[in-house]
């Protein structure tokens, strides 16, 4: 007599592995990662000394040379320290590593009215936090604009721009 | 006198370029022949004259001051029919250029369609820059002719950033 509801002894195998394989893959899925907002990039020079005609890293971008040279800058060479990007929440501080222990935190905001800009709150820390310069402004996507950290002889340029993160890919 | 040698011919015997045959018909013709006699006496006295002018002397600073008069000249003509070659170049790219705009104007060579507007320059800055600094620290904003911002911190003992230019505008 068949019965129907019950399994086939030849079948449990096959039943039970497909129950591990649907236990391991949609039971335990990965978590999406949080989404970013806001790409932020901090671009890092060092300048030192003073020439007429400056001498460049060729490291250091050319949108930052020529915002150096914009704002009559005049030190007399400028090597490239580093280029850090990270992905930012709107609203949510990211900490970005200077030279001699001092850090750059940013906290980017959305501008509902105007979503082709992005607010940007910096804030310089010295090696025990304590705050050097805190700024805030609002600037267009993909546009840089320049921190000069002063410090004798010589100074620390930072390059930031926010840009928007990568459409994330269709999900399937 | 009929007969008498054409006056290249008594030309040419003053100064003996005359073949030997002819030479003493020429001199028989002369010795007759008032009108030629005084011809020949005619270029003798020129001849005399213009060996009595001696060409003044020219000292080489005067040479090379001529030389240079004349190159200058030159340069300047020149210089002149370039410019007249530019002219007429530019004068017909100008009209060139006249001639589409009018027939773009009207509709003749392109027809009209909207063009989208290109979309305003964000200025770096929209809001005031609000700055705050630790306490021994000074800040400014500076802007840069083309808009570009740059916030300089340094700290209240002296240190200053070094520019060839003026900083900007300091808020």
């Amino acid at each position: 007599m068949v019965r129907a509801g019950r399994f086939s002894k030849p079948s449990l195998p096959l039943i039970a592995a497909l129950w591990f394989w649907g236990a391991a893959s949609g039971g335990t899925e990965p978590e999406a990662p949080a989404a970013r907002d806001v790409e932020i990039q901090v671009v890092v020079v060092r300048a030192k000394g003073r020439a007429e005609k400056p001498k460049y890293d060729p490291a250091v971008p050319k949108e930052l040379q020529r915002q150096i040279e914009a704002n009559n800058l005049a030190y007399g060479e400028y090597q490239f320290v580093g280029v850090q990007r990270k992905g930012a929440s709107f609203g949510k501080d990211t900490s970005f590593t200077l030279p001699e222990n001092e850090s750059l935190v940013i906290r980017a905001s959305g501008q509902d009215e105007r979503p082709n800009l992005v607010g940007i709150s910096c804030r310089i820390l010295d090696s025990h936090e304590a705050l050097i310069l805190g700024n805030q402004l609002k600037v267009p996507y993909n546009r840089m604009f320049l921190i000069q950290r002063v410090r004798a002889p010589g100074a620390i340029i930072m390059g930031v721009s926010a840009h928007k993160p990568p459409a994330a890919p269709p999900k399937p | 006198m009929k007969n008498c040698p054409p006056e290249e011919k008594l030309s040419a015997y003053f100064d003996g370029e005359v073949p030997a045959v002819e030479l003493a018909a020429i001199e028989a013709h002369l010795g007759l022949c008032k009108a030629c006699s005084d011809e020949v006496a005619a270029f003798r006295e020129l001849d005399r004259l213009a060996g009595a002018a001696a060409a003044p002397a020219v000292a080489a600073e005067e040479w090379d001051a001529a030389w240079c008069a004349i190159e200058s000249r030159v340069e300047a003509a020149q210089r002149r029919a370039h410019a007249r070659v530019w002219h007429r170049r530019v004068a017909w790219v100008a009209a060139a250029a006249a001639c589409l705009a009018l027939a773009i104007g009207t509709g003749i060579v392109l027809p009209s369609r909207p063009t989208a507007k290109a979309p305003p320059v964000e200025r770096m800055v929209v809001e005031e820059c609000a700055i705050e600094t630790g306490p021994g620290y000074n800040a400014m904003v500076s802007y840069s002719p083309e808009g570009d911002v740059m916030i300089t911190v340094s700290a209240a003992a002296a240190e200053e950033a070094p520019s060839d230019g003026p900083s900007g505008k300091v808020l």
